[in-house]
This record gives structure tokens, sequence and C-alpha cells, in this order.
């Protein structure tokens, strides 16, 4: 494996200044003090005592360093995935004529990249001209661009009689995508944008699914003639299709609160984290059946990702994802979210949302008062809940918790169903619903 | 005050929970390396007397703060013990114990130097305490056969000789300290 050969982080510049230690201030001391207190007293005990610091002084300044050390941080080039495993590399360089006897490397790690020992400062000697690298073995905790490093050096040399300022190297960070949980829905879409795509529709035109036998007319193919039915009733007949059609899939992330503590890939996910993973999961699924699929973040900043299709938008996605954060806002955004996007009239709405802001509420009201076809997944973990304050919380709990299921009744009798992530097949039932409602007559209120 | 106190205080029960062996065999050595020094500097009865818990203690400091001027003034103090005591018996010095003296404080010397720069916490690749080691070792052995060579030198020359040598010394003492400080003040 080569560490550094892909992103490395270049080393600092500045040109580090060789200093002596208080060992060779102290070394130099005894070695005059004894010496000339020897030769006045006249006793060669003390001219003896001196000597092996005189020549281990002597010894080890006998060259002294001068070049630049250089410090180098790297990662596999691995595409890391929560729970996957991370190796990480510090190499220090000595381009020197001199050894260094001792170099202690700290590493600043991000506590998701849970790396080995990472909070020790590690310490290695390197040989004159050569180089050495201390591996760093971990794993990825959770999704996200995570820092690494800097990581910085500082070298002693001469039997610790001259030491280096410390040497830093430059930081970089570690993406990680998220683990996408497994998600399949079978449930048509409620309705397609066009006449091309991966869902059977109910209208008839060019494509794969049958959907019967009829006389030849105008217009017809003649690679669809049944021949088989034709003979038999010696009139023509062709094949008719239904046509097939995508759809574009809009996730909308609310991120306007973040409920719940994360522990990382194996432990407990907050809001922000099954969002995340569902809203990969999700993106994954309609991508892979040839969907158009667009994401949105529900809050102040109102990033979106602009709708596309195949292999590349999921990459694109995933790397959205990588920076959904949590921005709290002291005002509806909706106007800000909806205001300046066009948001496809025929499009399925996917809001993950925790449903415990009421903004988030008026916000799918909205939507489906406009005529959108919209599905919430909640994203309330089951064990969030307040800290415990007092005899009362639990009470406040629970009556938070009938509030909030009232809510999400009222959002049921509204039309948008109402889901709990719990992947695989998560959304089939209301999908299955709102597919119904898609294809009876709508009255939209404008 | 109370707090910092406190402060320090847990900051030291932390170093000790996350201290590692090698840094602490070579603070532990360092206290050895001065213990012994002491033991051939000073007269044994001063070992079997109340004062062994204050040089338990004094050999301690350095190994606990191997960074401060504290290990300069004891190797200092334990040479001027060392001049003290053998002031009147000069000529009666045993060898053994002028070389164990001069290889036990050259040793609290480089172990205290690798102390100062060593976390309490790393983790250390062995073999940079075995190249450590084995460097002091070579420098201990070059200067006990010089030792050795001095003290027969010093013994075999009459009075002339003897004054002779002190004003030929003194030079080299003045020589080697000038060099040696112009080798710390010298820049790379």
């Amino acid at each position: 494996m080569t560490l550094l050969a892909a992103g490395e982080a270049d080393a600092a510049t500045d040109e580090p200044q060789w200093v002596p230690t208080r060992a060779l201030g102290r070394a130099v001391l005894l070695t005059g003090l004894l010496l000339i207190a020897g030769v006045l007293l006249g006793r060669v005990d003390l001219v003896v005592i001196a000597t092996p610091f005189a020549i281990g002084t002597a010894f080890a300044l006998r060259r002294r360093p001068a070049a630049v050390p250089k410090v180098r941080l790297g990662t596999d080039d691995n595409h890391h995935v929560e729970g996957a495993a991370l190796t990480a590399g510090v190499q220090v360089v000595n381009r020197d004529t001199v050894g260094y006897d001792l170099v202690v490397v700290r590493t600043l790690v991000s506590p998701w990249l849970r790396v080995e020992k990472a909070d020790r400062p590690h310490v290695i000697t390197v040989a004159r001209g050569g180089s050495k690298e201390i591996e760093l073995d971990g794993e990825a905790q959770r999704w996200g661009r995570h820092p690494l490093g800097p990581a910085s050096a500082r070298i002693t040399a001469c039997d610790g009689l001259i030491a280096g300022r410390p040497v830093v190297s430059g930081a970089r960070n570690v993406r990680v995508y998220p683990m996408t949980e497994p998600f399949d829905a079978d449930e048509a879409m409620p309705r397609a944008a066009g006449l091309v795509g991966g869902h059977r529709s109910r209208r008839p035109g060019e494509g794969g699914e049958l959907a019967g036998v009829r006389i030849f007319g105008p217009g017809d193919r003649l690679r669809r003639i049944d021949w088989r039915v034709s003979l038999r009733t010696e009139r023509l007949h062709v094949a008719a299709t239904l046509s097939d059609r995508d759809a574009e899939v809009v996730l909308l992330l609310d991120v306007l609160n973040e409920a719940g503590r994360s522990g990382g890939v194996n432990g407990s996910a907050s809001v922000i984290d099954t969002t995340v993973r569902s809203a990969a999961a999700i993106a994954e699924h309609y991508l892979h059946r040839g969907d158009r699929v667009s994401l949105l973040e529900y809050g102040p900043v109102a990033r979106r990702l602009r709708p596309a299709t195949g292999r590349r938008q999921y990459l694109t996605v995933l790397e959205w994802l990588l920076d959904v954060k949590v921005y709290p806002a002291d005002f509806q955004p909706y106007e800000t979210v909806f205001g300046s996007q066009v948001l496809s009239h025929n499009a399925l709405v996917v809001v993950l949302t925790p449903l415990i802001d009421t903004r988030s509420t008026e916000m799918l009201a909205q939507l489906a008062r406009s005529g959108r076809y919209v599905v919430a997944v909640d994203t309330l973990p089951d064990a969030a809940a307040a800290p415990n304050r007092g005899p009362w919380t639990e009470i406040a709990n629970r009556v938070w918790r009938l509030e909030r299921d009232n809510m999400i009744g009222q959002l049921r009798e509204h039309g948008v169903p109402v889901v709990s992530w719990a992947g695989a097949g998560s959304l089939d039932a209301v999908l299955r619903d709102v597919a119904r409602l898609a294809s009876g007559p709508k009255a939209v209120g404008r | 005050m109370i707090g910092a106190l406190t402060g320090r205080f847990r900051a030291a029960q932390l170093a000790v929970t996350r201290a590692t062996l090698i840094p602490l065999l070579v603070r532990s050595a360092v206290f050895v390396a001065f213990l012994a020094a002491m033991g051939f500097a000073f007269p044994p009865a001063i070992f079997f007397a109340r004062t062994v818990a204050a040089l338990v203690v004094v050999a301690a400091i350095p190994a606990f703060a191997p960074r401060g001027a504290i290990t300069t003034l004891l190797i200092v103090g334990i040479v001027v013990g060392w001049v003290v005591v053998t002031a009147e018996v000069v000529e009666g010095i045993q060898l053994w114990r002028l070389l164990g003296l001069s290889t036990a404080l050259y040793l609290a010397h480089t172990l205290a130097a690798l102390a100062a720069v060593l976390p309490t916490d790393a983790v250390v690749a062995p073999e940079v305490l075995a190249r450590w080691v084995a460097r002091a070792a070579a420098v201990v052995l070059a200067a006990a056969v010089c030792g050795v060579l001095l003290v027969s030198i010093a013994g075999a020359g009459g009075d002339k000789v003897l004054t002779a040598a002190g004003l030929g010394g003194l030079v080299v003492a003045v020589t080697v300290a000038a060099v040696l400080g112009w080798l710390v003040k010298r820049r790379t």
C-alpha cells in the first residue's frame, strides 16, 4: 500500500532552528567546571569524573543536523464507508547526514476515526538519509468529513544535546460515506414525468410491459404485429404495451433540529444519522431503477442537488450528504427553500424529518395542500428523550409524545403519510396509498 | 488556589494512569543512577542512618522533573560531596569507586536528557532506548579506559611532572570548555 503517494499533505516549509537543549548546557558546564577544579585542586579524580562528559559531548557533537526534516501524512485511497477499516500513516523523512536519535510524533485524529493509540505520541528513530513511517490503523465510525492531522514531529539528535523545533505537516479530511441501510420499494411511483424510465405506467405506449393484443391500426409498427394471433383470427393484430416512464424523487432533508445521541456505526443513531443514511439508501434504490433523484435541505442554508440519474448521480449524492449539518433557524425557512426552487409538480417528495418542530409540520401540510405527492419519513430515534431534570420529566416527555402522535395523525388526515424509517420496505405501504390517491381526480388548492 | 491544586492533582493522576513502560523505565533508571552515584560518592555509613530517606527523596527529584535544573545541581552536589569526603584521603581513593561514580553520574546525565524529551505516555519503539543505552555504554567504556590511563599517569609522575601536567591540564581544561562552548553557540 502506498500511503503517501495519494493525498500527500505538504509539510511545513519553515526552516526549523536546531537549538541546544538543557542537557548540552549541563554537559558543557560540568566538563569545564570539573576540569578546571581538577587542575586547580590538583585532583585527577575530578578529571576522571569529567572524562565521560567530555567524550560523550564531543562524540555526540561531531556531526550536527542542518537539513530540514519532512513530515508527511496520508491515508489509503479506499473509499471509506462507515465501519470500514482505515489506514493512515505519518512518515518522517531525514534528509540529513546525522541520524535522529528520537522523534516524537503526535497526530490529531477525529474521534470518529477510531485509530488505535492515536491519542499517544509515538517515538521512533530515523537513520540518516532514511525515512520511517508510523502506521495508524483504525475504523471509520461515522459518516462525514473527518479531520486527520496535522501531525507534528519534534526531533532530538546528538544524544539529546540538540533539538529541533516541531515540524508540522498539513491536515486532510477523510471522507466517510454513510452506510446505506438495505432499502427496497416495490410499489410504483405515483406519477411519472416522462415517457422513458423504469416504471410501468397505465398509459399505452412504447415499452416492455404487455398491455394486451388489439387489432392493427394506422401508425402501428410492423414489428409489433403478433403473427400467431393474426394467423388464427385472419386479421392483423398487434401486441400493445404500456409505456415505460421515469419519475423524479425529491429527498427533502429536515436539518432544523438534531436529537438523540450519535454513537457511530455500531451505536445509537441521532436524527441526522438516520436522515443521512436513509437518504443514501432511498437515493441508491431509485437511481438504480433509473429515476431522477434530487436532494434539498430544509433549513436556512437550503442546499440543493439538481435532479439527475445514474451511478454518477449516486456518487454525487453521497458526496453531497457528507456536508449535511444541522442549521438552527429562528424563522420558517419555507420561502427560502421553495421560493427560488422549482419543484417538479409530478415529483415524489420524500421528507426526512424528526417531526419535532412545528415549522416542519407546517411545511409538510403546505406541500400536501399544493398537490405534491408527499411522504414523511420519521427520523426521530425511539430512544430520544429529554434529559431527566426532575420528577416531572417523564410525565412531560409522555405528554410531548402524545402531542406528537396527535400531530402525526392530523398530517395523515391531510393526506401526508408518515412512516418510521425501518430499512427495507419502509415506504411500500405509504407509496401504495400515494399511488392510489394519484390515480384518482384530485382537487388542488392553489 | 484549591481549584488549581485539584487540577494539578488530576493532571498528575491522569499522567500516572496513561504512563507507558519505557518512559517509566528511563525515569527509574535516572533515579537508580543518582542513588548509585551517591553510593559511590558518600561513605556507606550515611545509608544506614536517618539521612537515607532524604537521599532517596533527593535522588527521586530528577526522575520526576528531568527538564529542570535540579539534575545539574544534584550532579554538582554529589561531586562536591565526593571532594569533601575524599579531601583527606586523596591518595587512597579506590579506582573502582571513582570509575563507578563517573559512570553513574554520566548515566544519570544522559538518561535525564532522554527522560526530558520522552513523554510519559508515549508509545516508544524499543530500538530508541536500545540505541541510546548502547551509545551511553560506549562512552562510559571509553571514559573508563581514559580514566584508568589518567590515574596511572598521575600515579607514575613525580612532583615536577605533576606541576607540568597541572599547567598543561589547565590549558587543556580551558581549551575543552571553550571548544564545547563554541560548539553550543555555533549555528547550524
